[in-house]
């Protein structure tokens, strides 16, 4: 009789322990598909999160950009400005004071600039030629490579000068309005 | 010395599948990344306009005539000028512009660039913003 005790007993302590050892695989398999199943979201979300950084690669939010001028989405009052923003507007801001003359001066009042040397004989021929060249091919509506390269090298000659920069405007602006077609053959601008 | 040329054969054999897997493995490297290739300029009627895109794009574009340039010149010219298709049209079109002188301070930048550009310009013809992005996703030469 005891030992029948003792045997049910024995069935039933280690019926119990395999249940309880069951119950704990059954636990850690579960918890280890769980840990998986989030690896694999994480996986996922990252991937979608470079995929959406990706798409917005437009103009205007690019990262580890530089910019100069006033940026457009402030300029429309579209937007608020970002730190980006403020660095180019002080950039700006410094080239203007620059320019100006005020940074140079301190608290004095900036001296106008001193007019330019008058234009020598040669370089008033160079402009008669190049703005007869510009005129020309405005009035055309063509610009050939030969033409580049003839009123490049009378502008050449204006190094820096006010003239030089008013005729190669002149046909920029004519460009940008489909006034000016420049030949394929064309290199740039003169 | 027979013995050793016969095992160098056998290795190199045996290494064969491997080597060609780990040439796969690098070839897939290589390729992989995100890369862009874009192309875009616009102008109004009064001339003034934009162009935004990176030069790979440009380099790579379906119109044999386009192409995107930051120029300057010993006599200090500089300028930017471009030629691209609008979608739709026959022929390109060239857009260009002189940067004032706050653009002009990104100047240098912009010649060595190779990534990403946003450059806009007035009916005057100047530019008067330019942005340059140095990104893995704008360049691959």
């Amino acid at each position: 009789m005891t030992a029948h005790v003792l045997r049910m007993g024995f069935l039933g302590l280690t019926s119990a322990l395999g249940s309880a050892m069951a119950c704990w695989l059954a636990m850690s398999q579960g918890q280890q598909a769980q840990d998986l199943r989030m690896q694999q979201l994480s996986t996922e979300v990252a991937a979608l999160r470079r995929v959406v950084q990706a798409m917005n690669h437009v103009p205007d939010s690019p990262s580890g950009s530089r910019s100069a001028g006033i940026p457009p989405s402030l300029a429309s009052g579209s937007a608020r400005p970002t730190a980006e923003d403020l660095d180019a507007i002080a950039q700006r801001m410094a080239t203007l004071l620059k320019e100006s003359g005020a940074l140079a001066m301190g608290s004095r009042e900036a001296a106008p600039p001193a007019p330019p040397p008058p234009l020598s004989p040669e370089q008033r021929e160079s402009v008669a030629r190049a703005g007869s060249l510009v005129e020309r091919v405005v009035s055309s509506g063509r610009m050939t490579a030969e033409d580049v390269l003839e009123i490049r090298h009378e502008l050449s000659q204006l190094r820096g000068r006010a003239e030089a920069e008013e005729l190669r405007r002149r046909l920029v602006v004519a460009i940008n309005q489909n006034r000016l077609i420049p030949s394929d053959q064309a290199d740039g601008l003169p | 010395m027979t013995k050793y040329l016969s095992l160098k054969s056998l290795s190199l054999k045996s290494l064969s599948p491997v080597v060609a897997l780990a040439a796969l493995g690098i070839a897939s490297v290589a390729s992989a990344g995100l890369q862009l290739r874009t192309v875009s300029c616009a102008k109004s009627t009064d001339g003034s306009g934009r162009c935004f895109g990176n030069f790979i794009g440009f380099r790579e574009d379906a119109a044999a005539t386009s192409s995107a340039s930051f120029r300057d010149d010993l006599a200090g010219n500089r300028s930017f000028y471009a030629r691209a298709t609008v979608p739709g049209a026959t022929t390109d079109t060239v857009y260009t512009c002189i940067p004032d002188a706050t653009v002009s301070s990104l100047w240098e930048q912009a010649l060595s660039s190779r990534g990403f550009f946003d450059v806009r310009w007035d009916a005057n013809g100047i530019c008067t913003y330019l942005k340059l992005t140095n990104g893995s996703l704008n360049t691959n030469y």
